[in-house]
């Protein structure tokens, strides 16, 4: 980034910041809030920007000028309207420092306004000052009490006796004592925005921190883990919700200090970083639940006070035993204040921790040097690699901004949040459109009119524009889902004690946004089958001659008006064999039924079936891959399965692109017409006689290419009408259902067109054979038919 | 509502007052039709339309009273034929043969013989289904409405319409 565009938008970000604290007062919290927001852009931009000097004391004056916002909003001075007023000094003087000289960053140059600052924001110390003689002694006396600034919050610091320790006990992880969690009506749109955006944080967390297993001295990585926590952190501490900013907080110290390079992390802190995020879900969720019903009661809150001890310990090098040895626990350097101070955002964190803790009245902070911004250790290595930051983490999401590669800075995500009902209703409505249009064009008084129909069909060619571009907003991509395999392939690997290394391409693949979410649960079974019974256990797979680690990999691909996602693993494959006898001794299969390699291994997505000798509590039982496939089903998908034994396997799921539109053939039988979907067709055809056969006069099959394919009549099947016609003076439509060619009997094929599925409603949910309906272009309904529902109805038909 | 109104009926045939207040509740608008010579009512905030009959597409693998679908201006709603649903006669469908949409949640069209008008019922002139023995099964029956000296037999929709749900997914068990 050339030093004039830097400059640029830190000027720019300069205004609108000095523009927000004039129009804000000490009790707008949402002027507050967007200053707070503000100045923490400010600093990431200052960050940013590689080639300025002074970007690390810059930035822990930044940070105090946050914590200083945070403070009032959680009125934990008592001089508010000063505080703001310093806040806003600190502004002014950050752009005078500007102009005067671009090339560095605007820390103002008054270095005693500067301590002033740092000293009000200051709070209790990290880690490192856990020694510190006084700070176990006396509860709160922060350095605000030094008497350099107007007002400490000594009347919640007292009162704290009856608290809890200090934080950062030398020895003792402080005791933190959780209050009930209220949440005020008026702050529902708030609580709701932050879970949203929690969770996006937390995924990128889980994201990270696989990659950071991989590699524990990355410290781009470990500065990308911070960041989150450090964020949701904030975000909490604003909203009062208390016991999530005390755990983030608590997981963003851990971070600080490998980030500094005084910690190095072992896979046990991996584990605890885990551990930490399960519980945060677990607090967002009780908070997500209550906003789904806010009944002003306390919101249940899981219990933390393990997770912090243990998050306490893991600021030791010897957290778990395993730890190197590192530097931590030795105390700090005294500040310099802003000598070498690569790392900025600790001064942010601890502050907020003090504020919060006297802002609550209960707890106390522990005195803070002033050190900390002090930070040990060579600034070198610790600086901050800002363009590498966000490899990898590319999120759809709005409220991310991208880092660039170095040289191009930080841009902001283009786009803007939309419920998805209102999404939902607009393809709703463009389907509508969609058949509307298509009946005023098949109007036969059109004919005459050319002008008119001229117009017409310009409507039709705007209305599938429009419907395209509807279609593709509800488009995401892949990415997310892929990534949530990758936990799920550890946790599944390490319970099963087997060693799996999980990848997957294609993830920009984008699909329908509710296809994503029904097809979540079904891949993670299929993920999690491949770890528990395709992979084989090391032993095993050494005597193979394979290698010790088992592969699983998810691929994602547009095909033809579909999405293909493939599972592959190299594990152990399906014995084709073992899953017949199994069918038969579970009854689902003939003792001499001679079925096709796909038949067998189909076998395993029927209901009951299941060749694990012992159910694990992960799968097993024997209900997972018959609820995929019909999951899948219900989104008009396939599953097919390939493997080969001793090799791997793979398992293939096929979903049409778009839930509401489809490609479907309108047939005829009797004066009743249906939709077949085209995917579903194999092909068509008029057959002879002497193509038909049929077994115990009863049962008709045609053969086709050497291939004899039972007959449906869908006239028997649906009770439609009496007679039957001969078949060779039908149509039938061959479909493929689980490896078997089925042809359907019809009196005519009437067309192709695009038609908009209806669903047909709750009470028809139970239906087979019919997955929907189907408004055709006379406004008559044509029920869209479901091929593998259809094979069963037969079949039980033709059983009984 | 129904048992209270039954335990009412039976415990207090002497407490005017008890009653009344039961069926002031049930005071309203409705609108009324017939069904093989028999006159019912529908309370008029769940009617939604009156259609004429029109083409409907059956749906296979449904009790008989489940007629089919039809297409109601782009959407696609179950329609029910009343007749059938309580036990009675199936008759051909003539030129008074319509179709009440009614919003039991979801849209849902039901096929009558004749619609009458909209009556509106008082309250005091409503009285609580009367206690008929286990032949014939009254839990739809929100009361009896006494409109120009006639007896309108007030229908609980919702109820008809869902009790239907049971009914056909033990049907669909069976048949499954």
């Amino acid at each position: 980034m050339s030093d004039s565009t830097a400059s640029s938008t830190v000027e720019g970000l300069l205004e609108q910041l000095a523009l927000t604290s004039t129009l804000c007062d000490v009790a707008d919290l949402g002027g507050l809030a967007k200053m707070h927001a503000q100045m923490g852009e400010l600093v990431r931009s200052v960050e940013d920007c590689s080639n300025l000097a002074g970007v690390a004391e810059f930035c822990s004056f930044g940070l105090a000028l946050e914590s200083l916002l945070e403070g009032i909003v959680l009125e934990t001075y008592s001089e508010l309207d000063e505080i703001l007023d310093t806040v806003r000094q600190g502004i002014s003087e950050m752009q005078s420092s500007l102009r005067a000289d671009p090339t560095s960053a605007p820390l103002p140059k008054d270095g005693g306004f500067i301590d002033r600052v740092l000293r009000l924001a200051g709070g209790e110390p990290g880690p490192e000052e856990t020694e510190a003689p006084d700070s176990t002694a006396e509860p709160a006396q922060t350095a605000l009490e030094t008497g350099e600034v107007p007002d400490p919050p000594e009347p919640e610091a007292s009162s704290s006796e009856d608290a809890t320790p200090t934080e950062a006990d030398s020895s003792e992880p402080e005791e933190y004592v959780s209050e009930p969690l209220i949440i005020n009506d008026d702050e529902l749109e708030y609580v709701k925005s932050f879970v949203t955006e929690a969770y996006e944080h937390i995924e990128s967390i889980e994201a990270v921190v696989l990659e950071l297993e991989q590699s524990l001295d990355d410290e781009a990585k470990i500065n990308e883990l911070f960041r989150p926590f450090h964020t949701i952190k904030g975000m909490a501490g604003f909203l009062n919700l208390q016991d999530i900013n005390r755990l983030t907080h608590r997981a963003e110290t851990v971070l600080d200090l490998a980030r500094k390079g005084q910690l190095k992390l072992t896979s046990d802190h991996i584990d605890l970083v885990f551990n930490t995020v399960d519980i945060l879900k677990e607090q967002i969720g009780e908070v997500e639940a209550y906003l789904g019903n806010p009944t002003g009661q306390p919101v249940a809150q899981p219990d933390i006070t393990e997770v912090l001890k243990q998050l306490h310990r893991a600021q030791s090098s010897n957290f778990g035993g395993s730890g190197a040895p590192v530097a931590s626990g030795g105390g700090s350097s005294p500040a310099e204040s802003g000598a070498s101070e690569p790392q900025d955002e600790t001064p942010g964190s601890e502050p907020l921790a003090a504020v919060e803790a006297s802002g609550k009245g209960a707890q106390s902070a522990s005195p803070t040097a002033i050190d900390k911004p002090a930070s040990p250790s060579s600034d070198g290595a610790a600086e901050y690699a800002g363009p590498e930051r966000r490899a990898g983490v590319d999120r759809r999401s709005g409220s991310d901004r991208r880092q660039g590669p170095a040289g191009t800075g930080a841009k902001k995500d283009l786009a803007v949040r939309v419920d998805t009902g209102k999404l939902d209703q607009l393809v709703n409505m463009v389907g509508e459109l969609v058949i509307a249009q298509a009946l005023v064009s098949q109007n036969p008084a059109l004919a005459e009119r050319g002008k008119l129909a001229k117009d017409i069909s310009q409507v039709a060619k705007i209305t599938r524009e429009v419907q395209e571009i509807t279609m593709s907003m509800r488009m995401v991509t892949l990415q997310q889902t892929f990534q949530k395999m990758g936990r799920l392939v550890r946790d599944v690997s390490r319970k099963a004690g087997k060693q799996v290394a999980f990848s997957f391409s294609g993830e920009e693949t984008e699909l329908d946004k509710n296809v994503i979410d029904e097809i979540g649960d079904p891949l993670m079974h299929m993920v999690r089958n491949a770890v528990d019974h395709g992979i084989e256990p090391p032993e095993d797979r050494l005597a193979a001659g394979k290698p010790e680690q088992g592969q699983v990999h998810l691929h994602a691909a547009h095909q033809g008006g579909n999405i293909i996602i493939t599972i592959s693993d190299d594990g152990r494959g399906l014995d084709r064999d073992k899953l017949i006898r199994k069918g038969v001794e579970r009854g689902l299969v003939a003792p001499d039924a001679q079925l096709s390699e796909s038949e067998a291994f189909a076998l395993i997505m029927q209901a009951g079936f299941s060749t694990a000798e012992q159910v694990t509590d992960i799968s097993g039982r024997g209900v997972g891959m018959d609820v995929v496939r019909r999951n899948i089903e219900k989104l008009r998908g396939k599953v097919e399965i390939a493997s080969t034994k001793g090799k791997g396997s793979q398992f293939t799921i096929s979903l049409p692109l778009t839930l509401a539109i489809i490609d479907g053939m309108v047939v005829r039988v009797g004066a009743e017409r249906f939709v077949i979907p085209t995917i579903s067709i194999d092909q068509s055809l008029r057959p002879e006689k002497d193509q038909i056969f049929t077994v115990q006069k009863r049962g008709e099959m045609l053969q086709i290419r050497g291939e004899l394919c039972p007959l449906v009549r869908l006239d028997e099947l649906f009770a439609i009408r009496q007679e039957r016609p001969a078949v060779w003076e039908t149509m039938v439509v061959v479909v493929i259902v689980d490896g078997r060619r089925i042809g359907i009997v019809l009196d005519d094929l009437i067309g192709q067109q695009q038609i908009v599925i209806k669903n047909l409603g709750q009470q028809f949910e139970d239906v087979r054979g019919i997955s929907g309906a189907a408004i055709l272009g006379d406004g008559r309904i044509g029920l869209i038919l479901d091929a593998p529902g259809l094979v069963a109805v037969h079949n039980s038909d033709q059983a009984a | 509502m129904e048992t209270s109104e039954a335990s009412a009926s039976t415990a207090a045939v002497a407490a005017p007052d008890q009653r009344d207040s039961d069926t002031n509740e049930l005071s309203g608008k409705y609108l009324t039709f017939t069904l093989d010579g028999e006159e019912y009512g529908v309370a008029i905030l769940k009617v939604r339309e009156l259609i004429g009959l029109m083409d409907i597409t059956q749906v296979p693998q449904m009790p008989d009273y489940v007629k089919g679908v039809i297409n109601l201006r782009g959407k696609v709603i179950p329609v029910f034929d009343l007749r059938l649903r309580f036990g009675l006669e199936e008759a051909e469908y003539t030129d008074e043969t319509c179709i009440i949409v009614v919003d039991v949640g979801s849209m849902v069209g039901i096929v009558v013989d004749t619609v009458q008008e909209v009556a509106d019922i008082p309250g005091k002139d409503i009285e609580p289904p009367p206690p008929l023995g286990n032949t014939v099964d009254t839990t739809f029956l929100m009361g009896m409405g006494k409109v120009d000296g006639k007896v309108k037999i007030l229908l609980d929709i919702d109820r008809i319409l869902s009790t239907e749900e049971a009914a056909r997914l033990s049907g669909v068990a069976a048949e499954a």
